[in-house]
């Protein structure tokens, strides 16, 4: 299957935007969107989101009903000059596990989170705060297939969204 | 109710409308609210090829900073109705606080309600505390450090 080649401004967005507008819809259909940072991974076409078990309604909504939307609107601290706006919408999992290791999870870790919010690395400075902060740490992890891209070009909803539909078995390349 | 969310709201300049479109998805764009304190709905505009339809919507807005702390942010719940011929509202039915890590006394708050919630997510599963892998994330930590240098 032919893979789909993103436009460089929206990779650049995947890759730079601290986070995303993550929505998922609620037992009464209500759907709520609550600032996430999400990793691409663009050799598996998805991607990749945590959240801790304190903070697990999203999961459980995601069990209910797989339908999630990304949208990447906020370009604090990209360092990027007048990115799109980006909507992904996909089909999304969340497996009812507690993920405790870093294992296979390494440069989400790192790069998404350590390198992006220092303070971060306070939680497990000494032992009391690994003590207070375990919870932070006690994560389900959420995959994010997409099946539709929309960008506004330079953020502006005023106009017409761009748009690159995904089948199933296609992959996102950048 | 309404009052609260007009303070709420007025600390951020756009807002994010979520709803469900016609395919089951959630669909979210960015726009500036205008609020309506006589009728008490908020305004919204949609891009111009964006097909929404009435139902259960939301409004959020947050805040980071440059080192993605001093975070704020809310959610107002409602339903989206149709005004006139080309226009939106948002019917308001909730406002829910977002997570809020600016001061002591809020980062404490949030600390206490994480840990009871999480406790009760493993007693509610009849499941003991897991053990985190503090060697692995201080590893990666280290690694995070030096790719700053």
């Amino acid at each position: 299957m032919k893979p789909i080649i993103l436009p460089s401004e929206v990779a650049a967005v995947f890759r730079e935007f601290r986070t995303c507008e993550f929505s998922t819809i609620g037992r009464d259909g209500t759907p709520i969107a609550w600032p996430i940072s999400a990793r691409y991974l663009p050799e598996q076409g998805q991607f990749l989101l945590t959240t801790s078990i304190a903070l697990s309604q999203k999961a459980v909504n995601i069990r209910r009903n797989p339908h999630v939307a990304l949208l990447f609107s906020n370009p604090t601290a990209s360092g990027l000059d007048n990115p799109p706006a980006v909507l992904v919408q996909g089909i999304a999992a969340a497996p009812d596990q507690i993920n405790t290791s870093v294992a296979g999870l390494e440069d989400y870790w790192r790069d998404t989170i350590f390198r992006r919010q220092p303070i971060s690395r306070l939680y497990s400075s000494n032992a009391l705060m690994r003590y207070l902060m375990d919870w932070y740490y006690l994560r389900i992890v959420i995959t994010v297939r997409p099946r539709t891209i929309r960008w506004w070009p330079s953020g502006d909803f005023s106009q017409e969204a761009r748009e690159l539909v995904s089948q199933s078995a296609d992959k996102l390349k950048c | 109710m309404w009052n609260e969310i007009t303070r709420t709201m007025a600390q951020y300049d756009t807002a994010v409308l979520t709803f469900v479109d016609a395919a089951g998805f959630p669909l979210s764009v960015r726009c500036v609210p205008q609020m309506d304190g006589t009728r008490q709905v908020i305004r919204v505009k949609l891009p111009p090829d964006v097909v929404a339809q009435p139902g259960p919507a939301s409004l959020m807005s947050h805040y980071h900073d440059n080192q993605m702390w001093n975070l704020r942010g809310y959610n107002v719940v409602g339903e989206l109705e149709k005004e006139g011929e080309e226009g939106w509202v948002l019917r308001p039915r909730r406002l829910l606080p977002g997570l809020d890590s600016g001061g002591m006394l809020a980062q404490f708050k949030m600390l206490v309600k994480s840990r009871r919630v999480v406790q009760q997510y493993l007693d509610k599963r009849g499941l003991s505390r897991p053990k985190v892998d503090w060697a692995g994330i201080k590893k990666l930590q280290a690694e995070a450090r030096k790719k700053e240098l």
